[in-house]
């Protein structure tokens, strides 16, 4: 095995405050396949990802608890996997998105729900909307967004959260969710018509009230 | 057809006040969506950091310390090989030497080879370098915001404006096809010319993946097909149209992840030619035979309508290939005797099937039939037909669901609505000791649900 030895440019500047790792590019830090991965690489790339994995599960399911215990699933995860990245066959981002995405749907699956049977399912749902000790938590804009997330459904949130998290380009989120770049580009559309007339309906009824 | 012009709508440049005041509001849940800070309610932001990073530390000097045990015993291993093996060789060509003189000549050749070329060397070993290996620069993949990209959707008579040359299209396309839409690329650092693509789709091939038939139609003045990547797949020249052409199997044009976290490449077949200065090329991603694409290909002319669906010989169009399971796969896996209707609405077809184990995750065996619509939009399942064994206590609907009672084939049918999309009507009852649930989405009325239940038998 072929110990890599982290560039010095790269140990300086991970020493830096966080502000400064920002800027370091994480690809950069990935060692070849089935080498050790240094702690100070793994942090510039925890420094780098983390709120976009963060934002992306919570989007996802809209809870910060949830979020939190998923995000370190991600992360212990990602220590191994990292050996088995190949840069030439596809860009780093995408490639950690595809684990997050794979650990946010082993938890849906984990879940005492029917994913794909639509009568249980909804009998199962037995509150679609967060606690009221977890909305708490979250301030009345973000909840507003997070409840009308509910409105969609597991496919058209999953997009969502890939779009507004890490910023994929459809193209990537077809690669990584094995839609074509056409029907991301049709189930976006639709999520955001649908998230606009629940929030625009919201609003209606606070009118109104 | 309302979507489609509310799509037409939202996207073009139209001045009407609608159009405005959609397009602010989609401004706006978009800046929301991008504003979002989800880590100001992360409790393990910085925790998780350290005990990762402490975890990573102690896993790496305990890696570091039985690698170098492993490469001791390794290169010990590697001293003794070097030793024995020629060592060997060496007595044994020797015995040879003695008992065989004819063989004398070829013994001395090796020595002299042996020791000419191998062991008396002036060369500086070459050792594998165990550190210093400095890291490969990956291409850097920019984090900046990418803007939404609008739905592009274009008829055929706007691609051919974009376009700015006569669009040749299909009259004949495979079984279960329908045409989406046109696309029109404009040159790029790869493409030197505008290309057209006619995009055809036929169903789902897998919970995730569309299956699609793309035709690309971009100028070609060389008269020969342009130099593509292909890299380990079949390639096989052949005549199209009277032209030469190629013939490309399990050609990779990118990546997919997959549930191990591994890289994957999709395939692709795809089929090519150049005619009177344009290069074609018709690809699909769900392994269609070259007899299939050829026969797309033979009935490309300039000028015509594209086809838009294949319709059998009574005109009925035909049904997108299914997957997964069927209906026979399923009962034999379930020890059902399945129901499933006679009566489909109009475009309505059999997608597939789900047998459910009974595990933590469903409490009984359950079968669920997938139905959908080719002329849906997205590839949700607008239909479904769930059945399993009939309870021992009657089930009671939770009250908060107000429901009908309807008579069907002497059987008492619970019908109700429910608020959340996408299945918002179901049809419930019980019959036979099973107990069947169908759930349709709103492009279902309630009396073509009652017509599908009356007309399911085992």
């Amino acid at each position: 095995m072929i110990e890599i030895r982290i560039r010095q440019t790269i140990q300086k500047k991970s020493q830096h405050t966080m502000d400064s790792q920002r800027k370091v590019n994480p690809t950069n830090v990935i060692p070849f396949s089935g080498a050790t991965i240094e702690p100070e690489a793994f942090a510039a790339i925890y420094d780098n990802f983390f709120p976009a994995v963060h934002k992306y599960i919570l989007l996802r399911t809209s809870d910060a608890q949830i979020a939190d215990d998923l995000t370190a699933q991600v992360f212990e995860r990602l220590i191994k996997a990292l050996q088995g990245y190949q840069a030439q066959k596809g860009a780093f981002e995408a490639w950690l998105f595809g684990i997050v995405r794979h650990i946010v749907n082993d938890h849906f699956r984990s879940l005492k729900r029917f994913p794909n049977l639509p009568f249980h399912s909804l009998l199962q749902k037995a509150d679609p909307s967060p606690t009221p000790e977890k909305t708490l938590i979250f301030q009345e804009r973000d909840n507003e967004l997070l409840n009308a997330l509910g409105c969609l459904n597991k496919r058209e949130r999953e997009l969502i959260a890939f779009k507004f998290s890490v910023e994929l380009n459809n193209r990537q989120i077809a690669q990584l969710t094995g839609l074509s770049e056409n029907n991301v580009s049709v189930i976006l559309f639709r999520a955001l018509r649908k998230l606009r007339d629940r929030m625009l309906e919201g609003k209606k009824n606070e009118r109104e009230i | 057809m309302n979507e489609k012009s509310d799509n037409t709508s939202l996207f073009n440049n139209s001045d009407s006040p609608e159009f405005n005041e959609s397009a602010e509001d989609n401004k706006k849940i978009i800046k929301r969506l991008e504003q979002f800070n989800s880590t100001g309610y992360s409790r393990v932001q910085n925790t998780l950091r350290a005990k990762l990073l402490a975890e990573l530390g102690s896993t790496r000097s305990d890696g570091r310390q039985g690698n170098t045990n492993k490469k001791t015993k390794k290169n010990r291993m590697s001293q003794l090989r070097w030793i024995l093996v020629p060592s060997g060789i060496i007595l044994f060509l020797a015995a040879v030497n003695i008992i065989f003189p004819p063989m004398r000549i070829y013994a001395q050749e090796f020595f002299s080879r042996l020791l000419g070329n191998t062991l008396i060397t002036n060369e500086t070993p070459q050792i594998e370098p165990t550190f210093d290996a400095t890291i490969a620069e990956t291409p850097y993949v920019s984090l900046t915001p990418i803007p939404w990209q609008s739905l592009r959707r274009l008829t055929l008579e706007e691609a051919e404006q974009e376009a700015g040359f006569t669009i040749s299209t299909p009259s004949q396309i495979p079984a279960g096809y329908r045409l989406a839409y046109f696309d029109v690329l404009q040159p790029d650092e790869l493409n030197p010319y505008v290309a057209v693509m006619i995009i055809y789709e036929g169903g789902l091939q897998n919970n995730d993946t569309i299956r699609t038939m793309t035709i690309r139609q971009l100028y070609n003045q060389e008269g020969k097909i342009n130099r593509l990547a292909i890299g380990d797949a079949d390639f096989q020249e052949i005549k199209v149209r009277n032209q030469d052409g190629v013939w490309l199997e399990g050609v990779s044009p990118a990546t997919t992840i997959q549930e191990d976290d591994s890289m994957n490449d999709r395939k692709l077949n795809m089929l090519g030619w150049v005619e009177n200065g344009f290069e074609f090329w018709i690809s699909s991603n769900d392994n269609l035979p070259l007899d299939q694409l050829l026969m797309v290909a033979e009935s490309i002319q300039k000028g015509q309508a594209a086809v838009e669906r294949n319709v059998d010989s009574l005109g009925v169009e035909t049904c997108p290939t299914t997957y997964g399971m069927n209906i026979e796969a399923a009962e034999e896996a379930s020890g059902f005797d399945l129901f499933s209707p006679d009566y489909l609405p109009e475009t309505y077809c059999f997608n597939t099937v789900e047998v459910y184990a009974a595990d933590q995750n469903v409490e009984e065996l359950t079968v669920a039939i997938f139905y959908r619509s080719v002329e849906a939009k997205s590839e949700d399942n607008p239909l479904v037909i769930t059945q399993k064994i009939q309870g021992e206590e009657p089930f009671n609907l939770p009250a908060e669901f107000k429901s009908t009672s309807i008579s069907l084939r002497n059987t008492q049918v619970v019908y109700f609505e429910q608020p959340l999309e996408p299945y918002l009507k179901i049809l419930m009852w019980e019959e036979n000791g099973y107990e069947i649930v169908l759930s349709g989405n709103n492009d279902l009325s309630q009396t073509e649900l009652t017509l599908i239940a009356d007309s399911m038998h085992q």
